[in-house]
């Protein structure tokens, strides 16, 4: 690897290192009255990290962070007023309590979110109430709690200052040390979060952005993570507002506002999405500009200019200046996207296979039937599955075959619990499971694949295996292991740094078997897994789904009756959502009312 | 006659196809064949336009297609990519009546022609295609792009997630089609038997580059290169 690749992947630790040392040693020179400006551009810049965390990694743009920024400055600065007497030292109260309280409200706010599986519009638009209701409310809530006096529209004041000494003795600080204490807790914070976005954490968060219900499918308790992380960047935003209120020693409802809240998003992208980092270069950059501008050498104009730089940043810098400047970088770089056109050939190994099957066997227990029992789910008036009852046993696969429309993906997604049926119920391992959510599924032991390939584009090959692996068995080293076992079997062991968004339509197909596997289900449910396969890989498939078949509960949705006859196993026909015919292959060929509905008689083929 | 010129395109910085040429002459159905991940579809996406070109071009009808997706369908193009990308918002009668008015057919008429052709299409014409299921969503794609009344066809992968009977109408009305209208094809598609009951040419890929051509009486007799290029 060469050196600019080295640096390229530790990009986003040592440029803000970097930086934070040129801020640093910027304080020694700049004049005060800079410095204490520049001081609200770092806060800002927290606050922007906040939304990046919900927004750019986890997808959901919330209007509510300065809601939690608002709710962290007002409750870290009344704790301050009230106990800096104690020890003199300020920041070690109104810091803790402003992060604690953000976190607390953005936590409520995130439960009601997440837990009512809100689409994003939704979730953005409550975020926003509720910051406009805060904003209301604060205009005339008057309360005084011991020293501190919050009165409504006048604001609460008082605050203490940046105090870092102990004792009675203990002075606030000027502008220019106020400056680098902000620098320092900002990048105590940044680094923090990068290290949290970095591990399984940020990883989890990153596939729940880019496919939740995958997510989900693969055994992650999608709302848990989304409230996880929506609560700690309520705390990074509670932060920003406890120092926000030592540094300008007062807070009004204005912190509120709407103009607060719609310039967050604003520094974000400017920064560029996603990034972390991004948003302290685009608090910085926004701040700078609006501060020289204001200095009315170009006539005051200063909202004018910079409407017209966000507009020109937006046209031209889609990812933002630091997803521009990593764009220019990249293309210098080697592109491991190249190895998308190398794939060897997929070659299944049975005893393999067995291996990690026989393995789950020990943590998961032994293969669990599926059982439905009067299954019922429509949609207005279509019934896709119309009083299914059915068990599947592991032993042999099982096939379900039938006319486009009959509603083979509709049951196996009522199975999963993607489709809450209406009424009837659903049995894993003889636990009824018909009103457990999907992750609850996925855990006794259930691994699906939907009819379209669902991959995470962004992550590479191997990282979309690992979650997989690593969602089962909860260990890294483990997870690795399988994962490397099942990249060789798909013969994609020189694509293990592509991205898998890279990888052709019949690529992704076998890459989400391929994740299927690592999880090791005890109950498996395959949507057309051979669309799209050549018949080698297909005679693949079906060593895969045999084996499969000994050690779990197999089911595959299949056009294909080439396939379907080499699983050798057992095939229900379904029509207009209900079993039509079943028995094996051979009979249903010659079942005249199957041709007639389903197969056809190869009359042009 | 569609050709495509020395095609050099892919993803970003990624190429994936390097110097591909082929024809259709008018009239014609072309198989365009390899294992997955040779660039089939990205040979599509090129022709299509839905790609920047790095280099190479396409013609229709000997003119130079200019480089815009619905300048090429309006020069008689027709497309049907792999995952459908039907209007999921809209009817399976819009769908179709869409694609025939915006290159100025009469999308009555269109929607007629596609319900008398596609049977199966019939009882859901005023479903929103969103909710039809993933086959039913694929002979949706077919009849908008016939819609269009293209003079070339291009069809990645018609018969994913079509059940067997379909397939082989799907088969007759292509032929047909051909027959009458003198519609030119390409197609990519894995199930080789399909592909040999309507082309009479094929171009086997691999690598992201031509391999060989090869008509149907030859790649039908050569079971080698079946294995070999095709993994049958």
């Amino acid at each position: 690897m060469s050196l600019s690749e080295k640096l390229h992947r530790s990009a986003g630790l040592v440029f803000p290192a970097l930086a934070t040392l040129a801020a640093l040693a910027a304080a020694a020179v700049i004049d005060p009255y800079l410095a204490y400006v520049a001081t609200s551009w770092v806060i800002f810049g927290l606050l922007g990290l906040s939304l990046d965390l919900v927004w750019g990694r986890g997808g959901l743009l919330s209007l509510g962070q300065t809601a939690f920024y608002g709710l962290g400055g007002y409750f870290g600065s009344v704790v301050a007023i009230n106990m800096v007497t104690l020890t003199g030292n300020s920041l070690i109260w109104s810091l803790p309590a402003g992060a604690a309280f953000g976190a607390l409200s953005a936590a409520l706010l995130g439960w009601i979110i997440f837990f009512a599986r809100m689409g994003p519009l939704q979730a953005t638009i409550l975020s926003y109430t509720f910051t406009l209701l805060l904003w209301s409310v604060s205009q005339s809530f008057s309360m005084n709690v011991g020293d501190a006096a919050i009165g409504g529209d006048n604001g609460l004041s008082g605050i203490p200052g940046v105090v870092v000494g102990f004792g009675t003795a203990a002075e606030a600080l000027g502008p220019t040390e106020v400056f680098v204490v902000a620098v320092l807790i900002a990048a105590a914070a940044y680094f923090l979060c990068s290290w949290l976005m970095r591990g399984t954490f940020g990883r989890v968060i990153d596939c729940i952005r880019i496919d939740a219900q995958k997510t989900e499918l693969l055994g992650y308790d999608v709302r848990r993570y989304q409230l996880a992380n929506f609560a700690v960047a309520g705390a990074v935003a509670g932060l920003a507002g406890a120092l926000f209120g030592a540094w300008a020693n007062y807070i009004n409802p204005t912190i509120f506002s709407v103009q607060e809240a719609m310039l967050v998003p604003i520094y974000v992208l400017v920064g560029g999405l996603g990034t972390l980092a991004g948003a302290f270069v685009g608090a910085i950059v926004i701040g700078a500009l609006s501060f020289y501008l204001g200095g009315g050498a170009v006539g005051g104009q200063t909202t004018l200019i910079l409407g017209v730089v966000l507009i020109l940043l937006v046209l031209f810098l889609r990812n933002g200046l630091l997803g521009a400047l990593d764009a220019l970088w990249r293309r210098t770089l080697p592109d491991h996207n190249a190895a998308a056109r190398e794939t060897g050939s997929v070659a299944i190994d049975p005893t393999v296979l067995e291996g990690i099957l026989v393995e789950a066997t020990g943590r998961a227990g032994p293969a669990k039937s599926l059982a439905t029992s009067d299954l019922y789910k429509r949609f207005g008036g279509v019934i896709p599955v119309d009083k299914v009852t059915r068990e599947f046993n592991p032993g042999r696969p099982y096939s379900l075959i039938g006319p486009n429309g009959a509603g083979k993906s509709s049951y196996l997604k009522a199975c999963a619990g993607i489709y809450q049926p209406e009424a009837g119920s659903v049995l894993i391992g003889g636990t009824d499971v018909t009103g457990a959510a999907v992750v609850e599924r996925a855990r006794q032991g259930m691994g699906v694949k939907n009819q379209k390939p669902q991959v995470f584009g962004e992550l590479t090959v191997l990282d979309n295996l690992w979650m997989a692996a690593f969602s089962r068995t909860r260990d890294k080293a483990a997870a690795a292991a399988i994962s490397h076992k099942i990249l060789s079997m798909l013969g994609m062991e020189r694509q293990a740094a592509v991205q898998a968004s890279a990888l052709s339509h019949g690529q992704q197909q076998w890459l989400d078997i391929g994740m299927v596997l690592c999880l090791a289900p005890r109950v498996v449910l395959l949507d057309e897994p051979a669309a799209g396969m050549t018949n080698e890989e297909t005679c693949e498939l079906s060593v895969l789904v045999r084996t499969l078949a000994r050690h779990a509960t197999a089911i595959v949705v299949e056009h294909d009756m080439e396939f379907v006859r080499t699983l050798e196993g057992h095939v229900t026909v379904l029509h207009q959502g209900k079993v039509f015919a079943e028995g094996d292959i051979a009979a249903l060929r010659g079942d005249d009312r199957v041709l007639d509905i389903y197969l056809g008689r190869r009359e042009h083929v | 006659m569609f050709r495509v010129v020395g095609a050099t395109g892919g993803y970003g910085k990624t190429v994936i196809i390097r110097d591909v040429s082929i024809e259709v002459g008018d009239g014609e159905i072309v198989a365009l064949l390899g294992r997955n991940g040779v660039g089939k579809s990205t040979l599509m996406r090129f022709a299509t336009a839905l790609i920047p070109a790095v280099s190479g071009h396409v013609e229709i009808s000997g003119t130079r297609a200019p480089d815009a997706p619905a300048k090429r369908a309006r020069m008689g193009l027709g497309y049907v990519p792999q995952g459908r990308f039907v209007f999921p918002r809209m009817t399976v009668r819009e769908n179709i009546a869409v694609a025939a008015e915006a290159n100025g057919h009469d999308g009555r008429k269109a929607v007629a022609a596609a319900l008398s052709e596609f049977a199966i299409l019939r009882p859901k014409a005023d479903d929103l295609a969103g909710g039809l299921s993933g086959g039913q969503q694929q002979i949706l794609a077919l009849a908008r792009a016939l819609a269009v009344e293209p003079k070339v066809l291009l069809l990645d992968e018609p018969t994913e997630g079509v059940q067997p009977s379909i397939i082989d109408e799907m088969a007759g009305i292509l032929k047909r089609i051909n027959h009458e209208r003198g519609l030119a094809i390409l197609v990519a598609e894995q199930d080789l038997d399909f592909c040999l009951s309507i082309a009479s040419r094929a171009y086997v890929m691999e690598k992201g580059r031509v391999r060989l051509e090869t008509d149907r009486e030859s790649l039908r007799a050569d079971k080698r290169l079946q294995q070999e290029l095709l993994g049958v």
